[in-house]
């Protein structure tokens, strides 16, 4: 396991974990909104103006939520191309060091690699 | 890597380790063997790397497997020492740690090291005599579950395990991974979007953890709780017996000092009757007296790292 392959699992849980979360959070978001909009609905004389901000209100939220998630996709890539630019000048510096040092090959410890095979069940 | 980095890779590796390697994050943690607590570099397994890793190579040798969120260093005793080096000290045997994702359910766990040991035995330098596990907390269960995969496979290294040490347990499970599912199962129920949501976080842990509520030792354990919805309490009856022809011995621990607050809580985290997988009443006649241990005033981590309990290791171990 090396450095910058911590550095990039790093970075892919950050990015799951606000990707995740901010799913999570809207979720909750949509469902507290959605009592008061389900009792004003049943309120006749106010029910279309409500309907109309309802429907405004899960655009905007769902507008919002996209928006957290592209945004978090993007500093992800951005952190992926300078572990990729920081890997790359690494190596150059030292060219004589192998590009993924591992410390035992596939074949002589069966359990390299073990890691990236899911589980045979959940 | 420091130590405290390697230590917090390995909470978060018994928190999510499942999800980690479905998603191939490369925080995920894999087995593997080395000779020294803290090693870097595991153990390669082939004849020429491991006589040059261990030049003083046993017949004699003991393998250590860490429990949930812990390393190898785990073991390792405020002078510096641990169980395996002074095991080579006073028996010359050769110990050896293994370093696993707690994560991961124990029946992956356990047939990763089945895989190991196959490997590992056959690349020793010399010939093994005599294998000792001796595992703490969800170890022994994954040394457990190792042995039931390779006894069904007929590994080579099963008939070279002799003695089989347990060191706090949970042969019947825990009670409070039994809670937490519960609890979490309970506020999944309620219609309310923020209870839901707790119900949900608190689901995220790892199938390792889960797998310790009931001790699953095998796929189809888990799969059949799951298929039955299991939300009880009580401790399980356990479908995978110790194997007969290993000497089994059991250490326990227990924090309070009144007798049934010893018996519920344990060592804090397994009751003395999950640790000595209910064998102790001598009416079963499973374990003789002296393969069990149970020390007062002994947290569950202390387990780990304790004169007392080496010493106990150590007579057992002749």
């Amino acid at each position: 396991m090396t450095t910058a392959n911590r550095l990039r699992g790093l970075r892919a849980l950050i990015e799951d974990a606000v990707d995740q979360g901010a799913s999570a959070v809207e979720r909750v978001h949509r469902a507290t909104a959605s009592r008061p909009f389900d009792v004003l609905d049943h309120v006749a004389p106010i029910a279309p103006a409500a309907r109309g901000v309802r429907l405004v209100h899960d655009v905007t939220v769902a507008g919002v939520y996209e928006a957290i998630r592209q945004i978090n996709h993007l500093v992800g890539a951005t952190l992926e191309m300078a572990i990729e630019v920081v890997e790359r000048a690494s190596e150059d510096d030292d060219p004589g060091a192998p590009a993924r040092p591992e410390p035992a090959s596939d074949e002589a410890n069966p359990m390299v690699g073990e890691a990236a095979q899911p589980p045979t069940a959940s | 890597m420091g130590r405290k980095l390697e230590a917090s890779l390995a909470i978060l590796n018994g928190a999510i380790g499942d999800y980690l390697v479905r998603t191939g994050n490369g925080l995920a943690t894999t087995m593997a063997l080395v000779a020294r607590s803290g090693d870097d570099v595991p153990l390669a397994f082939e004849r020429a790397a491991l006589t040059r890793a261990l030049p003083e190579a046993s017949p004699h040798v003991a393998i250590f497997v860490h429990g949930l969120m812990s390393t190898e260093t785990i073991w390792t005793m405020s002078d510096g020492t641990d169980y395996g080096t002074l095991l080579a000290r006073d028996l010359g045997v050769t110990p050896l740690y293994v370093r696993y994702n707690s994560g991961l359910a124990i029946a992956d766990n356990g047939a990763n090291l089945s895989r190991a040991l196959d490997a590992f035995v056959a690349a020793y330098p010399v010939p093994i005599e005599s294998l000792v596990t001796v595992g703490h907390s969800m170890g022994g269960l994954v040394i457990r579950s190792a042995c039931h995969v390779a006894r069904l496979e007929r590994r080579a290294w099963l008939p070279l395990v002799k003695k089989a040490i347990y060191v706090g347990t949970p042969h019947l499970g825990a009670p409070l991974e039994r809670v937490g599912r519960t609890v979490s199962r309970l506020l999944r129920t309620i219609d309310d979007p923020y209870a839901r949501l707790v119900g949900e976080i608190a689901d995220l842990r790892s199938d390792g953890l889960k797998d310790l509520g009931d001790a699953d030792l095998r796929h189809e354990d888990r799969a059949a709780n799951a298929a039955r919805g299991s939300d009880r309490l009580r401790d399980p009856n356990h479908p995978v017996p110790l194997l007969p022809e290993i000497q089994h011995y059991l250490v326990a621990g227990t924090l309070a000092r009144s007798a049934w607050l010893a018996t519920l809580f344990g060592d804090s985290l397994v009751p003395v009757r999950s640790a000595t997988a209910g064998l102790v009443d001598p009416a079963s006649g499973a374990l003789p007296p002296s393969h069990v241990k149970v020390l007062d005033g002994m947290s569950h981590i202390m387990l780990a790292r304790d004169a007392e309990v080496y010493a106990a290791i150590r007579n057992w171990c002749r």
